[in-house]
Parts: C-alpha cells; sequence; structure tokens
C-alpha cells in the first residue's frame, strides 16, 4: 500500500497519509466549503492506478468538471478500495449539484470511516442532505405526477378534438355525398316537365269548363233552363271543355308520375357501366356460349 | 324541393279542377214549363168556402211593383172533401232568369168575407215552386204561409172578364155548378211559337145580383182569347157528353160594347154575345146559341170527389 502526497493538494500534502484535523476542515469549510480542493482527503492512495485517478479527478475539480472529477473519484475508489476517495467523490457531486449521489458517497465514506474527527459534523450533513433528498424527491414526484395528469389532460383534449374534428369531417363528406349522390335521370325530369304543364292547361280547361258551367247554371235555375237557350249547344260546349279538362288532369297525373319514377330509378348513382360478359362451358352433350351485357 | 312543387302543384290542380272533373251537363233539361196541378186532401173544415189559387211570379230584384199572379183558379163554393185541380201547361217555362219559378199560393176563405185575410182568420199555403212542389198531394194542415196581402197582392193581366148569365134557353141548368175556362194567346218567346195557355178556372155555383160572375184581371186586352163554359148539369165534376157547353173567342175585330139598360138585354139588333167594355174588360152574354156541337169531351181541369158527407 502506497500512499502518495499530492503537491497540487496542499490539504493533502499537509495531513500525508492522515485525514485532515477538525480544525483545518472547519476552517476550510467556513471559507469555501464548496470549491476548496485542500478538503481533498489522499489518505490509503497506495496503488499507481488509484492514484491516477485521484490525480484526475483532482485535475478536473480543479477545472470545475465536477461530474467527470466525482467519477473519477470514484473509479479510484474502486480501485484502491480507500474510503477517503469516497469523501473526494462525496465533494465532486455535491459541488455538481448531486444530492443524491453526494448522500451515498458520504454515506459510505462515512460508514467506512466512522472513527474520522468530523464524522459528527458529517453525520449531520448527510442527514441534511437527506432530508433535502427527500424533499427534493417529494416534489420531484408530485411535480411528476402533476406534469403527468396535465399530459394526460391534454391527451385527452387532443383526443376529444380529434373526434370533433373527425365528425365535422364525416358529416361535411355526408352532406357532399347526399348532394352529388342523386342525380335524377334528365328523361325524368322532362316527362315530368310535360306533365306538370298538362296540369297547368287542367287548370286553365277546368277555368274555362268551370265559367261554361257556371253560364248554364245562370240560364237554368233549379237545373231547368230557358227556352231561350240553345240547351243542345251549350251542354256541348261544356261537356267538351269538361273532356279536356279530365284528359289534361288525369292524363297529367300519370304523365308527372311517370316522369318522377324515371328520375329516381333511372339516376346516375343507379348507372351502371355497360358491360360484357362471355361464358362457355362444355359437357359430355356438347358445348354451350353465353354473352350476357348491360348497357 | 322540385317534389314539395310538384305535390304542391298537383293538389292545386286537383282542388280547382276537381269539383267539376267529375260533373256533368246531363242534368240540365230545358224548361217546357208543366201544368198547373195541386192535389188536396181532406178540406173538410172548408166546406162550403170558397177555394182560390193563384199562380204567382215574384219580379226580379231590378224590377219594381207587386208579384205577377199569371192563372187564377177559384172555386166556389168548395163541395167535396178532396179536389185535385191541373190546368194543362199554365205554368210556362221561365224565359227571364233572374226571376224566380213561379209559386201556388192558395187559400180558403174561412170567414167568408170574399177577400184573403192574415191567417189564421182565412186559411193561407204556400208551395213554392210550382213545377216541383205541384202535383204533391197536399194534406189539410194548420202550418199556414202568409201571402201577399195588400198593396202587394199579386196583379192579374190587366182586364175582367164579366159572364152574364141571363139564362135564355139555359133554364135547366140554373143550379148546375158552371166550369168557367180561359185560354189566352201568348206571342211567341224564347223560340217557342205563338201558343194558348190556361190563365183562368172558374167552378162556381154563385152569380152576383145581377146573375152575372167576374173574373179579374185574367186577360190582357189586345190578346185573343177563349172562354169556354161547362154546365155541370150531373154535378159529378165530370164533363160529361150530355152536358152543354158554350165557347166564345175574341179577335182583333170584337166590338165596343152598346150601352145597355139592363146586362141581359142582348136581343136588340147588332148586338154581340162578346164585347169590349170600358178599359177593354170584356163582357160575354152567355146564351145557348154558341153552344158547341156535343158530344163534349175535352181534358178535364177538374177533379172533385168524394162530396162532403151530411
Amino acid at each position: 500500500m502506497v500512499f502518495v502526497a499530492l503537491p497540487a493538494v496542499p490539504a493533502a500534502a499537509q495531513s500525508e497519509g492522515e485525514p485532515p484535523s477538525d480544525a483545518e476542515s472547519t476552517e476550510s469549510e467556513g471559507e469555501d466549503d464548496d470549491y476548496d480542493p485542500r478538503q481533498m482527503r489522499t489518505e490509503g492512495l497506495n496503488d499507481d492506478a488509484g492514484r491516477s485517478a485521484f490525480r484526475v479527478g483532482q485535475t478536473l475539480y480543479e477545472e470545475g468538471r465536477y461530474v467527470q472529477a466525482a467519477t473519477e473519484f470514484e473509479r479510484a475508489y474502486e480501485l484502491s478500495g480507500r474510503a477517503s476517495l469516497m469523501f473526494n467523490a462525496y465533494l465532486a457531486h455535491r459541488d455538481a449539484g448531486q444530492l443524491a449521489d453526494a448522500v451515498r458517497t458520504l454515506d459510505t465514506y462515512l460508514r467506512e470511516h466512522p472513527e474520522v474527527t468530523d464524522a459528527e459534523r458529517l453525520s449531520h450533513r448527510l442527514a441534511a442532505m437527506r432530508a433535502t433528498l427527500a424533499e427534493q424527491e417529494q416534489s420531484e414526484a408530485e411535480r411528476a405526477e402533476r406534469e403527468a395528469a396535465a399530459e394526460a389532460e391534454r391527451q385527452r383534449l387532443e383526443a376529444e378534438q380529434e373526434r370533433l374534428r373527425q365528425e365535422a369531417e364525416d358529416a361535411r363528406r355526408r352532406a357532399e355525398e347526399a348532394e352529388a349522390g342523386f342525380s335524377p335521370n334528365p328523361i325524368g325530369i322532362i316527362v315530368g316537365g310535360v306533365g306538370v304543364g298538362a296540369l297547368v292547361g287542367a287548370l286553365a280547361m277546368g277555368l274555362v269548363a268551370n265559367g261554361r258551367v257556371s253560364d248554364l247554371e245562370a240560364q237554368c235555375p233549379g237545373d231547368r233552363c230557358t227556352p231561350a237557350l240553345d240547351l243542345v249547344a251549350a251542354t256541348d260546349k261544356a261537356d267538351r271543355a269538361i273532356l279536356a279538362t279530365d284528359i289534361l288532369l288525369f292524363g297529367g297525373i300519370a304523365v308527372l308520375g311517370t316522369g318522377i319514377a324515371l328520375m329516381f330509378i333511372g339516376g346516375d348513382d343507379d348507372e351502371e357501366a355497360p358491360s360484357t360478359q362471355v361464358s362457355g362451358a362444355c359437357f359430355s352433350e356438347g358445348c354451350t356460349m353465353s354473352v350476357r351485357g348491360s348497357f | 324541393m322540385l317534389r314539395t312543387m310538384h305535390a304542391t302543384l298537383l293538389v292545386l290542380a286537383a282542388s280547382l279542377s276537381g269539383c267539376f272533373a267529375l260533373s256533368d251537363t246531363d242534368r240540365f233539361v230545358e224548361d217546357e214549363g208543366c201544368d198547373l196541378e195541386l192535389k188536396i186532401r181532406s178540406f173538410v173544415p172548408h166546406a162550403g168556402q170558397r177555394l182560390t189559387v193563384k199562380l204567382v211570379q215574384d219580379r226580379s230584384p231590378e224590377e219594381a211593383g207587386a208579384p205577377t199572379r199569371n192563372a187564377l183558379v177559384v172555386v166556389d163554393p168548395l163541395e167535396t172533401l178532396d179536389l185535385d185541380i191541373r190546368l194543362p201547361g199554365a205554368v210556362r217555362p221561365l224565359f227571364d232568369t233572374r226571376r224566380p219559378r213561379a209559386r201556388i199560393d192558395f187559400y180558403a176563405d174561412a170567414n167568408e168575407n170574399g177577400t184573403l185575410d192574415m191567417p189564421p182568420t182565412d186559411h193561407s199555403w204556400r208551395l213554392p215552386d210550382a213545377c216541383v212542389d205541384g202535383p204533391v198531394v197536399f194534406e189539410h194542415n194548420v202550418d199556414f204561409d202568409t201571402l201577399d196581402l195588400p198593396p202587394n197582392q199579386p196583379t192579374g193581366f190587366g182586364n175582367d172578364i164579366e159572364l152574364r148569365f141571363c139564362e135564355e134557353g139555359l133554364e135547366e141548368y140554373a143550379d148546375s155548378p158552371i166550369e168557367i175556362r180561359v185560354e189566352m194567346e201568348f206571342p211567341p218567346e224564347g223560340g217557342l211559337a205563338e201558343e194558348f195557355r190556361p190563365v183562368a178556372a172558374f167552378r162556381v155555383r154563385r152569380r152576383d145580383d145581377r146573375g152575372a160572375v167576374l173574373l179579374p184581371s185574367v186577360v190582357d186586352s189586345g190578346f185573343p182569347v177563349r172562354i169556354t163554359i161547362f154546365f155541370d148539369q150531373d154535378a159529378d165534376g165530370e164533363v160529361d157528353p150530355e152536358d152543354l157547353a158554350i165557347g166564345y173567342a175574341t179577335t182583333a175585330e170584337t166590338p165596343d160594347c152598346p150601352a145597355l139598360p139592363s146586362p141581359c138585354i142582348d136581343m136588340l139588333p147588332g148586338r154581340r154575345s162578346v164585347c169590349n167594355g170600358d178599359g177593354g174588360d170584356l163582357q160575354i152574354l152567355v146564351n145557348r146559341s154558341r153552344a158547341m156541337p156535343p158530344p163534349i169531351a175535352p181534358e178535364q181541369w177538374f177533379f172533385p170527389d168524394p162530396p162532403f158527407e151530411g
């Protein structure tokens, strides 16, 4: 086991082979507890690998690269097994703001060196750090919980928004399909128009017939017509108008109904593309072929 | 939208034209007029009273004045329970369609004062359409109608006929019921030819104190008139071959009546049986010289049956 004095570390040089005194530690903590390299402890660094790692860690620490420094100190500890290196790792973790690692390394150090003079002070510090760590962990857990809830709410809102958007899209698509879906057969429109025209004609002819019948009624109180009226001619005129009205009316209804039917049964949406299918088969008696087409 | 419009138009067309689509003109018939018919039954309360039947037509709303009386029937006295009256062709077709159709007003002179009084003093009824309601059998009832009273009483044709029965050669018929028929010629109208139609029918026993029967306002002077008088000798209501019939006719040459001191002075030289009196009223001196040759069997106008009992 070789203990190496590190000239660049006054505290280590000063306490070669021994941990720093309580007075020195207290003094140095009071001056600059976070960045004073003299706090580094070097007892037990008697192997080359551990010393090398310690030096690298010390250099990194001096450069303010505390995370890497802590890594190197812990590696040195693994190589040498010296607990003092764990104290150095504690310092580096502490200065790097890695509280959990600082607690872990300080705890390791105190368990392996319960005899150090400032053990009580370090224990208080360890307890304080554990409390802080617990608070931080609790706070972190609460924050994570809040974030998780916020994330869940955000996802729910996004899902709802997506659902509404999808519904609106579906409605718009259905409306478009409804508008574009029914395209009446133009022949039906033409036939229906003829029917409507016949009905209009029936209406006009009906008015004419009504007038003629009214004239007859005026000349025929109680349906008995005055001899001055040419009854045969007058009734013939009225009958012709009535007959024309009936023909136009009922014919118009029939034609209109036909037109409406044609609109529905002959629309574009029902239209199939013209096609021709040819099939054939042979049996023991002979062969057959069929051609089926639509137009 | 298009379908809705079509349906609306269809309903509109059907509603406007449907009302006549099923109608026809077969219901219209030519008005040929009709007989003046009335069949009264069970007129016991009016035995011995004067029954008057009038064919009346109101004027159109554009015309002023009282209704017109187109025919007059008088039975005096009423001697049978039932009585059918039928004057062939008395109801002329309706030529002026602004006027309503002729109706039948009839009444029994229950208080026997010779004039029409308000019911129930006199019993009066009305049949609104002479050609529809007339043939209906009319049982005596007390659902009286108020007929037109003066000054709105229907006015006749304007001239009276006075029949004077002076009994020369008619003594054997002195107590017989007398049936008087008056027909007047109507000029061509509405495509119809001129024709004689009944305007008055009297079946009477009573004569006034001068031995005359007055037919008031039954003819228009200037139009040809035929008067037929039957003496129902057996009082059976029928015109038998044995009954005496005397006929008269007026023409454009009918002379004015001379001033006579007595209605029955007809033996003066130049005196005619028919002459025009004051204002065109006809005076007829009934005597046997105008008797129609037997057998006399014309269409009956009165059908009395059966006689009142007791």
